[in-house]
């Protein structure tokens, strides 16, 4: 039998090589360290539409959570990629989405939208397709208390406890004040920061007396002419931007002076474009502040403003959190949905929030919100673990 | 209830009609001339709440001065809206006018949130503080507010009443071919009203911004009450837009102290209901003007 022997000229052979060095070069590894397959997370952001400049700031987080642990070589070796599409800040849109990443991108896990109502509406996605989702800007827990999910977890303060700062404060230096007044809008995660709000300062010894305006409301002289009546020494509201603004400027028309006032959007720095000299005294609450002081913190903020050039707001803080919160999960069970869902389900890890810790149901119960106070221009965590004084009682309207 | 306490309810429900009225002026000229519904209205009112956000940031000076220069730039562009679209569609089907004014409204709303994104614009400066008068508080801009309503309102009666052009525009509210055989010039007249109206919508809109904030959707949360109190008044009828605003401004604020603002909302549309059933051309209108 005649055997025939094929030899390969020096010029095929190096074709061959050159071939190969070409195809490995074209490889979109991340990093030149990596060989391993890459962790792809998806994220469905609002980068338009009328949530859009506050969820850029949340993908300011993303990307750089994700370049710092790629940086360091990525989880288990293997680096983060992060898939964004735009929901446009709709609902729906953010649904579909999220059925993209899971089924066309195959995604690992989803970093959570901006806003409750897109994050609500991609849950009942990954519920369906079992996915594991961190609810990075979802305050509103009725997500979680409505139905039973199983996939998706809260990771942002709930909003239940809205008012708990502003009472920790009444509690401090409210000597001798008897009678808080809550305003509060017909919606899901007002109605439930009010109740817990009028269960804990009936605690405290207060009165309580509770008024309610329809979603969208922007007339609140009638409210003050009932906050007056009753003779309400500290004013708490806890609604939306735009009718607090709408509710102080009313209050100021109106030569109603509190002894204390909070409303829970204060924090954000549009009050003082709002409100000028008027925001002296002021409460608010934050869900994290780049004044706190934990090694943690300050390293996340260095590195934010290194990349960035400025401070970060809370936005970009919970969504890094959220990053965090999947490096410990993957990290601990792998690339494994059903490990990262019991991972997110019961362990208590540390990020930038805090202490993450969500109950049964899937609401956090770890991460709590800090009470500001605007002084001097500047708005100041003040209560809790600050030092930083109170200003007390609140200035009278200018 | 006090008297003091009456009063109070009395002066805010003035102060939320006055602005109401306004929004209902722009509409009522409009439609009375031109028998046009212009959805788009509540984005001129957008333009001059936005506008005199800007004169105010940018330049520093006081909001008082956006009114006019809202108007100004309201009539500007409703000149230029009413020359290029509107008058190119005015001898065509109702429901085309309609159509064009919606598209126009969605056009608008998706500049401004292009141009200033979703977040809120709002500013410090202007009137601060209040006065009480026996006891009824009334703050400096809600005051300012209810003047500048007072005295728009005044000075559009008075141009419709007196004024050649108002006379102009009455003759084409009337009948339109009855004034052009008078020699009425249609077109300008029609160009008149709705750079009024316009005008006066941003006008509105620059009001609203000294006493709220502004967003892209701002006006269209003011127009809706605006068609209710055009409707209540009757369609074409100035004097009986004031009055139904009035009256809204009022049930509103007594309603909203009495329950809570949803019951506001549902007395007020409840009476508009009525209107329709028992006086369709509206508290002032004429009859047939609802044909």
């Amino acid at each position: 039998m005649k055997t025939t022997k094929t030899t390969l000229s020096r010029r095929t052979l190096l074709s061959l090589a050159g071939t190969v060095v070409a195809a490995g070069a074209a490889t979109p590894w991340r990093r030149s360290a990596f060989a391993a397959e890459p962790l792809k997370l998806g994220a469905s952001l609002s980068l338009t539409g009328r949530f859009s400049d506050s969820a850029k700031y949340v993908k300011e987080g993303y990307d750089l959570w994700a370049d710092q642990v790629n940086g360091k070589g990525g989880i288990a070796g293997r680096p983060v990629d992060i898939v964004v599409y735009d929901d446009e800040s709709n609902p729906d849109t953010g649904r579909v989405l999220a059925e993209r990443l899971i089924d066309r991108d195959g995604v690992l896990a989803i970093l959570g939208p901006y806003s409750s109502p897109i994050t609500d509406a991609m849950a009942t996605a990954t519920e369906r397709a079992q996915v594991p989702m961190v609810g990075t800007i979802a305050s509103d827990s009725s997500i979680w208390s409505r139905r039973k999910l199983h996939w998706s977890f809260q990771g942002f303060p709930s909003s239940d406890y809205d008012h708990e700062g502003f009472l920790k404060v009444l509690h401090g230096k409210g000597n001798g004040l008897k009678k808080l007044v809550i305003v509060f809008e017909e919606a899901p995660f007002s109605v439930a920061a009010k109740d817990w709000a009028v269960k804990t300062a009936k605690e405290m010894g207060l009165s309580v007396e509770t008024y309610s305006y329809a979603p969208g409301g922007q007339d609140f002289r009638s409210i003050l002419e009932h906050i007056v009546a009753f003779g309400a020494e500290a004013v708490s509201m806890g609604g939306y931007y735009q009718p607090s603004i709408a509710l102080t400027r009313q209050m100021i028309e109106r030569g109603f002076n509190p002894v204390a006032y909070n409303f829970i959007q204060a924090a954000d720095g549009v009050t003082k474009e709002a409100l000028g000299a008027n925001t002296e005294g002021v409460f608010g609450r934050s869900a994290w502040e780049a004044s706190v002081e934990t090694p943690a913190n300050k390293a996340f903020v260095a590195a934010y403003q290194a990349k960035f050039g400025r401070v970060p707001s809370y936005h970009s803080a919970a969504a890094y959190a959220a990053g965090q919160l999947y490096a410990a999960a993957i990290a601990a069970k792998g690339a494994d949905r059903a490990g990262i869902r019991d991972f997110l389900a019961s362990a208590t890890p540390e990020t930038v929030l805090g202490k993450y810790q969500v109950n049964a149901t899937g609401q956090q119960e770890g991460y709590r919100y800090v009470a500001i106070q605007w002084q001097g221009g500047v708005s100041k965590v003040v209560g809790g673990a600050s030092t930083a004084p109170i200003e007390w009682p609140k200035p009278k309207w200018q | 209830m006090s008297i003091t306490l009456l009063f109070q309810l009395l002066v805010n429900g003035l102060v939320v009609g006055g602005l109401l009225s306004l929004v209902a002026l722009g509409l009522v000229l409009i439609f009375g001339v031109m028998r046009v519904v212009n959805f788009a209205h509540g984005e001129f009112i957008t333009l001059g709440a936005y506008a005199t956000y800007l004169l105010v940031s940018q330049t520093g000076l006081s909001p008082l001065i956006g009114v006019p220069v809202a108007f100004a730039l309201g009539a500007l562009v409703g000149w230029v809206v009413q020359v290029a679209v509107i008058a190119q569609v005015t001898s065509r089907p109702e429901l085309d006018m309609l159509m064009v004014t919606y598209a126009l409204s969605i056009i608008g709303l998706g500049l401004f949130a292009q141009g200033f994104g979703g977040d809120f614009r709002s500013y410090a400066a202007g009137p601060s503080g209040s006065v009480s008068l026996a006891g009824v508080m009334i703050g400096w801009r809600s005051l300012t507010v209810l003047l500048f309503s007072v005295a728009m309102g005044g000075a559009t009666l008075l141009l419709v009443q007196r004024a050649r052009i108002g006379l102009a525009l009455r003759a084409l509210a009337l009948n339109r071919d009855a004034a052009a055989s008078c020699g009425i010039n249609v077109v300008s007249g029609e160009r008149v009203a709705f750079c009024l109206g316009v005008g006066i919508a941003a006008a509105a809109g620059s009001l609203i911004s000294l006493i709220g904030t502004t967003t892209p959707t701002v006006g269209h949360e003011w127009v809706l009450d605006g068609f209710v109190v055009v409707v209540l008044g009757g369609m074409g009828s100035i004097g009986g837009a004031l009055a139904a605003a009035l009256a809204i401004g009022l049930v509103q604020s007594f309603t909203s102290f009495a329950l809570d603002d949803s019951w506001a909302k549902i007395i007020t549309y409840l009476l508009l209901y009525a209107t329709l059933l028992l006086r369709p051309h509206g508290l002032l209108g004429r009859r047939g003007a609802e044909a």
